[in-house]
């Protein structure tokens, strides 16, 4: 009984809940009432499916309408060197094909060398050396085929040795013309005959691809050209990363020919970057508008069973500030409770918006993708969303007299 | 012990105690009371209905706050204190057991018992075995595990007044503790404030009934919020086990 005579004045410390019991007074409210909150979590978990499925689907929808236009080329940048005056064929320096792999977000650069003017290509040794069908004959290197997305028809690219022997690739239309539908061919160029190694598909992305013959790089400089000096490269080709693509756009010149950029040519892929850009917007705008009316919605559902909560536990309300404790404490274990319903429906509604799109690109065939970003953004809005529609029930609860509280009982 | 109790220490001091509540005509639930409870006893506090009672046990406890006078509870004027202060007091030194019982139906007896304690920061495990000894205290150590509605209504009132000792409170204060129960579990339930009353507690009861009123060695009569009278006498230990067979009282109510 000592501890009754406690010093006049009051020097006792606040009422204090631990955080522990308060999350575990929060669950035993939620377990208490378990089918209204289940259906209210349902609500918001309801939402942030949609949401999920939205986000998911057209992100899906998107990935696969803009890895179409990819294929066709909307993220490749050709560099070309500008003719000089004289009309002499120009070139770009030997170092360029190096200094531009080096660049950021430049995913592959396929490089282009000239041969001699006076070599042309033929179905055999016989036909006049006028009739050359219009067919460019260049020189490239294995990895050039991949690296402007052509696809093989017939047979394959010259392998690394095939670089320094005889072997030719065709495009479509080249192939065509010369009268060669089958690897193993042979074709006539310049002087001497060509194994034809492979037949490309049609690729018009890629200009004068269809109508040329392709030598190896290696053979090109040992056998057909006697000015080793020259580096012989007029394009390079490259595959860049579609976010980047203007600010590669506007560094490849310096970095292609520092001491000349004016002498570099960059190519615009414009009309296709402009529909990626299209595509990417209208589906954010549809994403957000539907976001704001399935939250709503959740929101509503929340507040709704706060509401009835707060009413119907008005005797609990009064017995535990009877207990001891404060009206923050009352405030507290409301808005935990939303927290919890919010938080549990807004993980549940990611999860069944995840399966949902997984089920339907399975279905459709195109690739899952979705936002990793979203596993946290959406529960996190759930949550927030949450305790706002619960804010104003838990207040009023922490409000309500003691007194009064417990005449509901 | 309770016999000395004029020598035992003040739990609880009322001075100058009003209360009023708002709207055109305000009502003056309670009107300048002045009381002091001692460590050991047990107060009956009657009166008809609408007399205050429960405004003034409310302010006793803690729960309301007075527009003017003190209240002092175990040395602490709450007058003045902040609520997180004033709720304090209440989780430290004041049991309350009401006539609704008002146990949380999803939560087992002794998790029941254990909220008592919720709000002093005391630790799970020791909330629970503090709860665990005051059930036994009621009687209701076989109990620990039932739900509320598994409880007959007396048991489920002695559950309360487990909850309302687990803290070891200087002040318990019942309002109507027996209004819901039969008088067999409602004999019990007295008995037992009168045990903790025993032990040294001060106990405050709210009743209508008169035969308890008149087991018990002091009751303060309230009418229109003030206090009509307060008398204290000795009730024999045979009244005082006997409810239900008291011989007309000496005092007119
Ligand atoms: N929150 C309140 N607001 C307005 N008036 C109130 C409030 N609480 C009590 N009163 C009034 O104060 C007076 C005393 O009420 P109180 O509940 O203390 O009476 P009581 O003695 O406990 O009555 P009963 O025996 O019926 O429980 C009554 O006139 C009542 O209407
Ligand atoms: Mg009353």
């Amino acid at each position: 009984m000592g501890e009754l005579r406690a010093p006049t004045g009051g020097c006792v410390a606040p009422s204090r809940l631990r955080h522990l019991d308060a999350w575990r007074t929060a669950l035993s409210g939620i377990r208490s009432r378990s089918t209204r909150s289940l259906l209210s979590s349902l609500g918001i978990a309801v939402s942030i499916a949609a949401l999920t499925a939205i986000l998911g689907l057209s992100a899906s929808n998107q990935a696969d309408v803009l890895a179409d236009l990819d294929a066709q080329g909307a993220n490749l940048v050709v560099v070309t060197p500008v003719a000089g005056v004289d009309g002499e064929a120009a070139e770009l320096p030997s170092s360029a094909p190096a200094m531009i792999s080096r660049m950021p977000a430049v995913e592959s650069v396929a490089v282009l060398r000239s041969v001699p003017r006076e070599v042309h290509a033929y179905r055999n040794d016989l036909v006049p050396a006028g009739e050359s069908n219009g067919l460019t004959v260049a020189a490239v290197d294995p990895g050039y085929f991949d690296a402007v997305g052509a696809e093989f028809g017939q047979g394959e690219s010259f392998s690394e040795g095939g670089r320094a022997l005889p072997e030719v690739v065709l495009g479509y239309e080249a192939a065509r013309l010369l009268g060669v539908d089958q690897a193993n061919q042979r074709i006539w160029v310049g002087s001497e005959w060509y194994a034809v190694s492979g037949i490309l598909d049609p690729r018009p992305r890629v200009a004068g691809l269809d109508t040329s013959v392709l030598l190896g790089d290696v053979w090109a400089e040992q056998r057909l050209w006697s000015d080793h000096d020259a580096s012989h490269i007029i394009s390079m080709t490259m595959r860049v990363g579609a976010e980047s693509l203007d600010t590669v756009r506007r560094m490849l010149a310096p970095t292609v020919d520092p001491s000349n950029p004016r002498t570099v040519s960059v190519s615009n892929p414009s009309a296709l970057v402009s529909t990626r850009a299209i595509v990417d917007d209208s589906m954010s705008v549809l994403v957000a508008g539907l976001a704001a009316v399935a939250l709503l919605v959740g929101a509503i559902g929340i507040a709704n069973t706060m509401v009835v909560a707060v009413l119907e536990r008005r005797g609990e309300i009064g017995l535990r500030r009877a207990l001891g404790a404060r009206a923050n404490h009352i405030a507290r274990q409301f808005l935990l409770e939303c927290i919890v319903l919010s938080g549990v429906g807004g993980l549940a509604g990611w999860a069944a918006g995840a399966v949902v799109v997984g089920v339907a690109t399975t279905v459709s065939g195109q690739a899952f993708v979705l936002p990793l970003y979203s596993a946290g953004l959406f529960p996190a809005v759930a949550v927030i969303v949450g305790v706002l529609a619960g804010l104003q029930p838990a207040t009023r609860a922490a409000r309500v007299p003691p007194t009064t509280a417990l005449k509901a009982g | 012990m309770n016999g000395e109790s004029i020598e035992a220490e003040t739990v609880l001091e009322l001075a100058g105690v009003s209360r009023s509540f708002g709207g055109a005509v305000p009502v003056r639930a309670v009107d300048n009371v002045s009381l002091t409870v001692r460590a050991g006893e047990i107060v009956a506090l009657v009166g008809s209905s609408g007399s205050g009672k429960s405004t003034l046990l409310a302010l006793m406890g803690a729960l309301d706050v007075a527009d003017h006078g003190a209240v002092r509870i175990a040395g602490h004027d709450v007058s003045g204190m902040t609520d997180a202060h004033r709720s304090a007091v209440r989780a430290r030194f004041v049991g309350f057991v009401f006539q609704q019982f008002f146990l949380l139906p999803t939560l087992s007896a002794v998790e029941n018992v254990a909220l008592g304690l919720l709000y002093t920061g005391t630790d799970a495990r020791t909330r629970r075995s503090r709860a665990a000894l005051a059930l036994e205290r009621v009687g209701l150590g076989a109990r620990l595990a039932h739900r509320p509605s598994q409880l007959s209504g007396g048991e489920q009132q002695r559950v309360a007044v487990a909850r309302s000792l687990v803290g070891e409170p200087s002040l318990v204060l019942a309002d109507e503790p027996t209004g819901a129960l039969d008088s067999v579990s409602g004999a019990r339930v007295m008995r037992l404030l009168r045990s903790v009353a025993g032990a040294g507690t001060a106990v405050v009861v709210v009743t209508h009934d008169r035969e308890i009123a008149e087991a018990l060695d002091r009751r303060i009569v309230l009418s229109d919020g003030r206090i009509l009278s307060d008398e204290t006498r000795r009730v024999d230990a045979a009244h005082a086990a006997g409810v239900g067979c008291l011989p007309e009282p000496e005092g007119s109510v």
